[in-house]
Parts: structure tokens; C-alpha cells; sequence
């Protein structure tokens, strides 16, 4: 039974239509890769499927788990248990990673019927969490994301994932900006999350990242369609040939 | 607004009101002036309102209520409360520690000018009797901070009260003050204050004024302040609430190496009018001043800040920054921003700022996308962004008390 179908998606920015008809479907244990060139709408799929206001659905569906996910706010598409990592996470000034996860935390679990973390089972929580992904728990009573390197804010992301125990985690592009080192402690979490009852789709542009978080499956993204799926050898030609290869059979078809 | 010929009534109602209690006929203010309305530069974004009009009493020392209040509130601290405008002794603090001693403002020499004379100083200075002048002996470290609750009482008609605080902080002496505003009278109220501190050399000061206004309430406030050198004054300003509130904060920096630091968080709801104005005056040279104003107006509420910086000729090195940061919960607010900068020495670091804006979406979003609900995120957001002026308030039990009714006016501010 699929965990998330996405069915004939279209979606527009003002009167630029982005998503032409995307249709995906992702069951639970596995992952997919969604890789394409710049402005190919990767992102906005990201976006659109984690709530973001500024795209308009402009017809087709999203089922996650039987419910319509494109009904939901933003939060309660968090609460059903999506997450998306942010490619650009925002900074907030005054707010601590802390502070607004225990609030999070505790949403999920009410939505979820379960009662709510007293502090002491919280901040155990929190210490295991963080030594999965390898981020200082001093960075976590900061104020979120102001002054973390490049690295610190993606592994950031990955702890509020592991904070918030998604069924479908939506990586958008979590590699950009990230050295060697950063990308394998980040890849290290996300392959320790992993269970046989959650699925990830991973945004990326480059191949690199899917050496380490391997995927079951790749699609291509181009021009607001995915014009190639395939497994994790997909990839590695797509690496060896670029995209343009892909574009011309997509001419040809 | 009410219109002139009211406001000049009630005028000569108070002149006359001044006359009989003192019963003296030399303390007269200047019949030239008026209350200043939106014809005049320095109002014209707050042209004086009263609540209401109806007659405004001005009460003598004998008849004031107590007021309702408990000392335990506020913690550990030297409480001075005023009724109506007028000093209580029996209901303050009546044993202080050393190097602090309290008196009467007429013995003081203390008087600061206003840098504009205002009817509103006229009146207050009629009634400078009734206020209180504290003296801080040089050296002396006082702990615990010292606590003027304000409260005007329950009247069956207007009450116009007149607050009068003069401060004297000798040379390297360390204290904390803190004003708090109290209304518990439904009827129009206005308060007219004038607080003036001098703050001696290398003396640390750091003053709190907590003003939650209400309906019924016009509030003038004047603070005005001369520092001498290596002094460091501090300035906290929490406003909210609803009425009429018009801050006038003047500091003279006399001292070289002297630092002046003002900070301001405003909370406007329903139809509050707040003004802070201020007025910075380099004197000498090596100086800093450093003003951050922000403020997060909902309903139909309207925030001005006007900060007007004078850099005298004399003053090369100073540094002087002023920023004022806003945020617009609903279309109906409004805020006026305006930087007055009067640098007459060459050689000197000055900036300003003023922001207007929504709540930012991308955090909104973010917060969101973790599971936290509109208002939850919004008020994640808004508390954060007032965060950076409470924290200015170092003592813990008036921060918390003031954290406290902020986090409350902001609850109530985003769910309308």
C-alpha cells in the first residue's frame, strides 16, 4: 500500500505553471531520489508537498496515507508525520532549538492521540537524538540557525527529523553547501532513521550524496515532469552523461 | 481628539485648581502656553488627548485612597509608592540603607530644564511639593531595586495626578530603579509626570518604567537625565495597553566617556497611542548613546518614535545609535518613524534605522512545517522579537513580572 501517492500534480507561482502533471508513488521502506537540472520545479515539489503558501495547486491530488495532504495546513501535514528539510533553514533570532522542538514534539504527539513529554523525558530524548546526527547539544539552547556553519544547520534539520519521527521525510537539497565530512555525518543520520516503515525522498541536483544515502529509486525531474525513472544506476549515468542526455531522449519520446 | 477651546478650559480649571491648593498666587503657569496639539512639530503624531471630556481634579496631599497593591509583588526592593501623584510615606519603605536617604523635591536644587517648555512641565512644577527627592551618596551599591509604584485610585471624577521623582546619584555609586504604572480608576485619568535623574560620575544607573495603560488614561511622562563622565545609564521602557501615552526621554551626556543606553518595547492594542520621544544631547567628547525602539502594534493601535540626537561641537568621537524596529500585526495599525540628527562636530559615528513590517513568512512557515500552529508560531516569533529588549531588565523578579503581562497582551493581541 503506498505511503504517499502524488497523482497528475500540477502547480503554479503566479502565472507560471512549475509542476506540469507529476505522478509518484512512495511506499513505506523506501527511497526515492528526485534529481534533475536547475529550475526543473524539484524544489517547488518539496515545497508544495510540505504546504508552503506561495504555490498554488492548480489540479491533480496528493495522498498521503489516505488522507488529502493538499486539505492540511502545514502543520497538521507535520502532525500526519511529513517533514520537509529546509534547503535554506531559516534563522530565528531568540527562539532556541529547544524551545520551539519541545513545542513541536508535543503537538505531534497530541495529534497522535499520545500524551505529551514531561521535560526530563524530553531532554533524554533530545541527548540520544543528538549524538545521531553528531550535533553539540550547546548549539541546540542557541537561537536557531543564527551563525551555525552550513553543516550545523543541515545537521539540524536531520535532528528535528529524528526529533519528529516523520513517515516521510522530504530532503530538499540537503547536500548544497555541505563539504565531504558534513555530507557523511548527514547521510549517517538519515540512514540510521531509516526503518521499514518510513520512506524518504531525497532532492538533490548531484549524484554525490546518493553514495551515501542510496536509493531504491531515481526519477528524473525535467521541466515540470518526470521524464526518467529508474534505480540508483540512474544516477550514477546520470552523472557520467548530465542531464542533457536525458533532455534529448525526452525531445526524442 | 478634543477640540481647543476644551482643552483651554480645562486649562484654566487646573491653573485655578493649582492656585487654591498651594494658595499661592506666584506659582502661575505661563498663560501663554497650551496644551500642544497637531499644529505643533513635536506632537503633530500625538497631539495631547484627554479620555474624555469631563472636569479633571487635581487631589491635595490629605485625600488620597491606599490603593490596592501588596509589596510582596515585586520582590526584595525599596518600594516607594505614590497615590494620585503624590508622595506616601506611610505607605512606602521607611527604613533605607546607607547612603540612601529620601526628602522633599523643593530642597533638592536638583531642577534639570526641559529642553522645550511644555504646559505639562508648568503644572507638574506647582505641584513639585508633593513628590519625593532621593539622595545616593557617592560609592553607595544598593542591591535590591528601588520601586516607585504609581497607582491612581478609583475616583467618582476625572483625576488629573502629577508625579514628581528628582534623583541625585553621587560619584561611583551602583542602583536600579524601576517606575510602575498603575490605573484602577475608571474614570478619565490623566498622569503628567516629570522624573529627573542626575547621574554623578562613573555612577551606574539602570531605570525600568513599566506603563500599562487603559482606556480611560492619558499618560505624559517626562524623563529627563544629565550624565556626568564614565557614568552609565540605562533605560528600559515597556509600554502597552490602551489610551493615550506620550514619553519624553531627554539625557544629557555632560561627562566625557559617559553611556547612555535606551531601550523600548511597545505592545500596542485596540487604540493605544504611544509616542516615544527622545532626545539625545552630546556634550562633551568620547561619548555613545545606543537607542533601540521596537514595538509590535495591533488592532487600531499607532506607534511613533521620534529620536532626535544633538551632537554639540565640542563632542568629536561620539557615537551615537538609534534603531527602530516594528512589526504590524493588522492593517489597522499604524507606526511613524522619524530620526532627528543634529551633528555639529566632524569627527563622529551616527546611525539610525526604523523598520515596518509584517511578521516574516518564511519563519512562520518553518515553525509550521515542525508542527506548531499559526497563532503558536506567530507568538513563538513576536515573544522572540521582545525577548531582546526584556532581557535588559536584569532583575529577575521585575522581569518576570513584566514578562508576565507582555506575554499576556501578546496572547490576546494575536488571537484578535
Amino acid at each position: 500500500m503506498g505511503l504517499l501517492k502524488i497523482e497528475n500534480l500540477t502547480a503554479s507561482i503566479g502565472d507560471k505553471e512549475i509542476l506540469k502533471g507529476i505522478n509518484l508513488t512512495v511506499n513505506p521502506g523506501e527511497i526515492h531520489a528526485i534529481m534533475g537540472p536547475n529550475g526543473s520545479g524539484k524544489s517547488t515539489l518539496a515545497s508544495v508537498l510540505a504546504g508552503r503558501e506561495d504555490y498554488e495547486v492548480t489540479g491533480g491530488s496528493v495522498t498521503f496515507q489516505d488522507v488529502d495532504l493538499l486539505e492540511l495546513s502545514p502543520e497538521d501535514r507535520a502532525r500526519e508525520g511529513v517533514f520537509l528539510a529546509f534547503q535554506y533553514p531559516v534563522e530565528i533570532p531568540g527562539v532556541t532549538t529547544i524551545n520551539f522542538l519541545k513545542t513541536a514534539v508535543n503537538e505531534v504527539r497530541k495529534y497522535r492521540g499520545e500524551d505529551p513529554l514531561d521535560a526530563v523525558s524530553f531532554l533524554k530524548m533530545m541527548k540520544e537524538k543528538s549524538k545521531l546526527v553528531e550535533i553539540d547539544q550547546a548549539l541546540l539552547s542557541r537561537s536557531l540557525n543564527e551563525g551555525f556553519s552550513g553543516g550545523e544547520k543541515k545537521r539540524n534539520e536531520i535532528f528535528q527529523m529524528a526529533m519528529l519521527e516523520p513517515k516521510l521525510a522530504i530532503l530538499d537539497e540537503t547536500d548544497s553547501g555541505l563539504d565531504i565530512d558534513a555530507l557523511r555525518i548527514v547521510a549517517n543520520g538519515v540512514n540510521k532513521l531509516k526503518t521499514p516503515n518510513n520512506a524518504t525522498i531525497v532532492v538533490t541536483h548531484y549524484q554525490r550524496l546518493l553514495d551515501y544515502i542510496v536509493p531504491d529509486f531515481v526519477h528524473v525531474l525535467w521541466n515540470g515532469r518526470i521524464v526518467k525513472s529508474g534505480t540508483k544506476e540512474l544516477a550514477l549515468e546520470l552523472e557520467e552523461k548530465g542531464y542533457d542526455w536525458v533532455k534529448a531522449e525526452t525531445a526524442l519520446a | 481628539m478634543k477640540t481647543n477651546p476644551a482643552l483651554e478650559e480645562l486649562k484654566s480649571s487646573l491653573i485655578s485648581q493649582i492656585q487654591h491648593l498651594s494658595g499661592n498666587a506666584d506659582i502661575q503657569p505661563e498663560t501663554a502656553l497650551s496644551f500642544p496639539g497637531v499644529k505643533n512639530e513635536e506632537w503633530k503624531y500625538s497631539p495631547f488627548q484627554i479620555p474624555k471630556d469631563t472636569s479633571f481634579v487635581i487631589q491635595n496631599e490629605g485625600t488620597h485612597g491606599s490603593g490596592q497593591f501588596s509589596s510582596e509583588e515585586f520582590g526584595e526592593c525599596i518600594l516607594l509608592v505614590f497615590i494620585n501623584g503624590a508622595f506616601q510615606p506611610n505607605l512606602s519603605e521607611k527604613t533605607f540603607p546607607s547612603g540612601f536617604r529620601v526628602g522633599s523635591p523643593e530642597k533638592s536644587g536638583n531642577s534639570i530644564p526641559a529642553f522645550e517648555n511644555t504646559l505639562f512641565s508648568q503644572l507638574n512644577d506647582a505641584t513639585r511639593h508633593q513628590g519625593i527627592y532621593i539622595d545616593v551618596a557617592p560609592k553607595t551599591v544598593i542591591e535590591k531595586p528601588v520601586i516607585f509604584l504609581h497607582l491612581q485610585t478609583a475616583q467618582a471624577t476625572g483625576l488629573w495626578s502629577q508625579p514628581r521623582v528628582e534623583i541625585n546619584v553621587g560619584e561611583r555609586a551602583e542602583i536600579s530603579f524601576a517606575e510602575i504604572w498603575r490605573n484602577e480608576n475608571a474614570q478619565p485619568t490623566v498622569v503628567n509626570s516629570i522624573t529627573e535623574i542626575k547621574v554623578g560620575k562613573s555612577a551606574f544607573v539602570k531605570w525600568l518604567n513599566f506603563e500599562k495603560g487603559t482606556a480611560s488614561l492619558s499618560q505624559v511622562h517626562q524623563t529627563r537625565v544629565e550624565t556626568e563622565e564614565k557614568a552609565v545609564f540605562q533605560h528600559v521602557v515597556v509600554a502597552m495597553g490602551e489610551g493615550y501615552l506620550r514619553n519624553n526621554l531627554e539625557i544629557k551626556i555632560n561627562g566625557s566617556q559617559g553611556d547612555a543606553h535606551m531601550y523600548g518595547l511597545t505592545l500596542g492594542n485596540h487604540k493605544l497611542l504611544v509616542d516615544h520621544h527622545t532626545f539625545i544631547n552630546h556634550k562633551p567628547e568620547n561619548t555613545t548613546s545606543n537607542q533601540l525602539y521596537k514595538g509590535v502594534f495591533g488592532g487600531k493601535s499607532t506607534g511613533v518614535f521620534n529620536g532626535k540626537i544633538l551632537v554639540d561641537q565640542e563632542a568629536q568621537k561620539t557615537n551615537a545609535y538609534q534603531s527602530s524596529k516594528n512589526i504590524l500585526l493588522s492593517p489597522d495599525a499604524k507606526v511613524f518613524a522619524k530620526p532627528q540628527l543634529e551633528i555639529f562636530a566632524d569627527d563622529v559615528k551616527c546611525s539610525h534605522g526604523a523598520t515596518i513590517g509584517q511578521l516574516d513568512e518564511e519563519p512562520v512557515f518553518y515553525l509550521r512545517s515542525r508542527g506548531l500552529d499559526l497563532a503558536t508560531a506567530r507568538m513563538l516569533l513576536v515573544q522572540a522579537f521582545a525577548s531582546e529588549i526584556l532581557m535588559k531588565i536584569d532583575n529577575k523578579n521585575l522581569r518576570e513580572l513584566v514578562e508576565s503581562e507582555v506575554l499576556a497582551e501578546m496572547d490576546r493581541m494575536i488571537a484578535g
